[in-house]
């Protein structure tokens, strides 16, 4: 009997699949098909208002077609396991439909019931399937955000941000932003997440790239730990302390002065052999001065990073209500591999986003003093070097 | 007898009365008191009789809890005294056979709290098995003696004593109703021990340049201390089995020493191995863990639980069931056994007899 029933209901779910794949099929006429009925939909669910400037796919999901179609195949095999999730009227949702709705999710950063609303389904269909989303993307869209395993990407990586800001042998800047959230009163051990502005809140560190990429992430531990607090915690630090991470080519800045591998950070965060930090001093000599000015040129990549982030992926942005701490940092990894697809499948869309800086508006600059002797002589060295170049 | 006769039925009203009048002629009382009740009858007549042979039967049948006197004059407060008189000389009696200076002495008092609920020290308790060696027992007296000075009610060899500790006791009673959970429980208090004062965080974290990039941590906070753990397994978990090992270790090496060797120790326990709060848990631990030193922590103990039982019934099916005498049965009785006692075991076994 068993056996049987297993059977019968495989025949069922295959029988499902077929309707489902007619209209996430890929063709680009299927899916303009598609689109322009939920574009009418969403425009019908909603106020004229509401409605205005989701007119273009791209102004609904931050993406283009072509990305759309790409994040879809990504999540076709976790998402299309179970097909129950319908709409409201009892039509089943496609893969399309689907995604679409937890894009719309993650993008807006509207709640479970206007989303609903928008796409006439019920708010719990809209937060199971951005969850179911989420698990997708998790396993099969990793492998977007990873460290450059292979010289020649380093070198890449390294020519790219001596363009932007002059530092040789640069591979990464650092920075880290607040995931805001509103907690309950009743909920025990809130304190921790209080972090240095009184809000509750998620930090995240990233290394991002020379093209806005995120190279490497670190969240989920509480706000109440500050930038070189949390660095401490992950594992970017502990294979760079033991030599396992930037450890390439070293460059020859003077016949006695060599320069490894390292990324740059903002004045927050300890100057270290590996991390590069700004002279912390008011009064700077204009060696000092100068560094400064190029290391906060190519520090800007990380901060633009983190800026587009938030403002591509809204439910990160702002303050989230009373959000499930566990999950939380999994949606901000979700957003930060989608803000990675973006950038990889080169997007048009990216030339129209603007390139703000002020992810995190309410905290100012925190100053961390601690300095290594080996990474102050370097960081000499370094000055030295550009300011016979005088390049930004 | 002659009590429900007198007040049952009407026929033996009937009797009753007439062998009143018979009573009353015999004894020259004018038949005018025959409207008296018997019990008006004997108190208004009570100065007349100079020896009651046999108390009223309406006075034993109506005050069956009250204080009674007897023809020796001894107050007894219930009809169990022979009972337990009994069972407090066969104890001593087996005490004096069995243990070496171990002599105790008819103290009234102790024997009458050993026995005032003999059936319930059947090792039928589940918490009771926890320690399934005479040495965890050993471990666990330590902790109960504070516990026998504090209440003389908590130190009862009942199971309902064990069940009003249990039911008082939160951590108790998850003990015995969840050993996953007491397992859970034991990994904090023995791996998170060092951080009393520290308040805990779980958080899930992603870390892309870790081969998993997402698992749980433990965070333990003091002011500005930090402490990262894992959250389950990794150096706490190991750090505690080993401990629990090397408990285990000097247990065994202490039976090898004392000529015991691989012969396991009596399953069954004094009771209030399994009563005691801290005792129990102890005696818990350490006989589960040693028992299970080459399987997962996370096995169920309930098939020992079960084994222990049907051998502990067996046992109780071959005895007459009383606590003392179970406890006594399974002791060693040869003289080879007798030298190979651990230390801990006559201790417990004096502690058990002589408080």
């Amino acid at each position: 009997m068993g056996p049987i029933r297993g059977q019968k209901k495989k025949r069922k779910v295959d029988k499902k699949m077929e309707p489902s794949d007619m209209v996430s099929g890929s063709s680009e006429e299927t899916s303009t098909d598609w689109f322009d009925a939920l574009a009418k939909k969403i425009a019908s669910n909603l106020d004229s208002s509401l409605s205005r400037g989701l007119d273009s796919f791209e102004s609904i999901f931050n993406m283009s077609r072509r990305t759309f179609e790409y994040v879809c195949s990504l999540a076709r095999e976790h998402m299309m396991v179970k097909t129950h999730f319908a709409f409201s009227n009892g039509k089943p949702m496609s893969l399309h439909d689907q995604v679409a709705l937890a894009l719309r999710r993650l993008s807006s950063g509207s709640s479970l019931i206007s989303i609903g609303d928008s796409f006439g389904t019920h708010h719990s269909t809209v937060s199971q399937v951005t969850w179911r989303f989420v698990e997708a993307i998790e396993r099969k869209g990793l492998h977007h955000i990873r460290w450059p395993s292979t010289e020649k990407e380093l070198t890449e990586i390294k020519s790219k941000f001596e363009q932007i800001g002059g530092l040789p042998n640069c591979c990464g800047a650092i920075d880290t932003t607040h995931i805001v959230m509103l907690l309950s009163t009743s909920e025990p051990r809130t304190d921790v997440w209080l972090d240095t502005k009184e809000n509750h809140s998620m930090p995240l560190q990233a290394i991002v790239g020379p093209n806005l990429k995120f190279l490497d992430i670190f969240t989920g531990f509480p706000g109440k730990l500050n930038e070189i607090s949390l660095l401490r915690y992950t594992t970017f630090y502990n294979k760079c302390q033991k030599g396992e991470r930037l450890n390439g080519k070293k460059v020859k800045l003077s016949e006695e002065a060599e320069l490894q591998e390292y990324i740059v950070g903002d004045a927050a965060y300890a100057l270290l052999p590996w991390l590069l930090t700004p002279y912390p001093e008011k009064e700077l000599s204009e060696t000092k001065a100068n560094f400064n000015k190029y290391l906060s040129a190519t520090h800007i990549v990380a901060q633009r990073a983190l800026t587009r982030l938030k403002d591509v992926w809204k439910m990160i942005n702002g303050v989230m209500w009373r959000p499930d701490k566990h999950k939380l940092p999994r949606f901000i990894l979700v957003c930060c591999i989608l803000h990675n697809i973006v950038i990889d499948m080169e997007d048009e869309v990216l030339d129209d986003l603007p390139l703000s800086h002020q992810h995190d508006p309410v905290y100012g600059q925190e100053v961390c003093n601690s300095a290594d002797e080996t990474a102050s002589a370097s960081r000499d060295n370094l000055a030295l070097y550009l300011c016979g170049r005088r390049h930004p | 007898m002659i009590c429900s006769i007198s007040t049952s039925t009407s026929t033996s009203r009937r009797s009753t009365s007439n062998w009143l009048e018979k009573l009353r002629s015999s004894k020259g009382f004018s038949s005018s008191s025959t409207d008296l009740d018997l019990e008006q009858f004997l108190t208004h007549n009570n100065n007349n009789i100079n020896i009651m042979p046999i108390s009223p039967p309406t006075n034993l049948e109506r005050s069956d809890s009250n204080p009674t006197k007897t023809e020796e004059g001894i107050i007894i407060e219930n009809p169990r005294p022979e009972k337990q008189l009994f069972s407090c000389i066969l104890s001593n009696v087996l005490a004096e056979l069995f243990i070496m200076g171990g002599k105790i002495g008819p103290k009234k008092k102790k024997c009458s709290r050993k026995q005032t609920h003999p059936s319930l020290c059947l090792p039928l308790d589940p918490p009771s098995d926890f320690s399934t060696t005479t040495t965890n027992c050993g471990n666990a007296l330590p902790l109960l003696s504070k516990k026998d000075g504090a209440s003389p009610m908590s130190d009862d060899n009942s199971g309902f004593g064990l069940g009003k500790e249990l039911g008082g006791d939160h951590h108790q009673l998850k003990l015995v109703e969840n050993l996953n959970f007491a397992e859970e429980e034991e990994e904090k208090d023995k791996g998170f021990g060092n951080l009393s004062g520290f308040s805990r965080t779980e958080v899930t974290v992603i870390d892309t340049s870790f081969a998993s990039w997402k698992f749980e941590k433990m965070l333990f906070r003091k002011k500005n201390v930090w402490k990262v753990r894992d959250k389950k397994g990794g150096k706490m978990m190991s750090s505690w089995k080993k401990k629990n090992k090397r408990k285990a270790s000097i247990v065994d090496s202490g039976n090898v020493r004392s000529g015991i060797g691989e012969v396991k120790k009596p399953k069954i326990l004094d009771g209030r191995c399994g009563l005691s709060k801290k005792g129990s848990e102890e005696a818990f631990k350490e006989g589960y863990y040693e028992n299970n030193q080459s399987q997962p922590a996370s096995r169920k103990i309930s098939d020992t639980l079960g084994e222990a039982l049907k051998q502990k019934q067996a046992i109780l099916d071959s005895g007459n069931g009383c606590s003392s005498v179970v406890l006594i049965k399974n002791m060693p009785t040869g003289k080879k056994s007798e030298a190979s006692i651990p230390r801990s075991c006559p201790k417990s076994t004096q502690r058990q007899l002589k408080v």
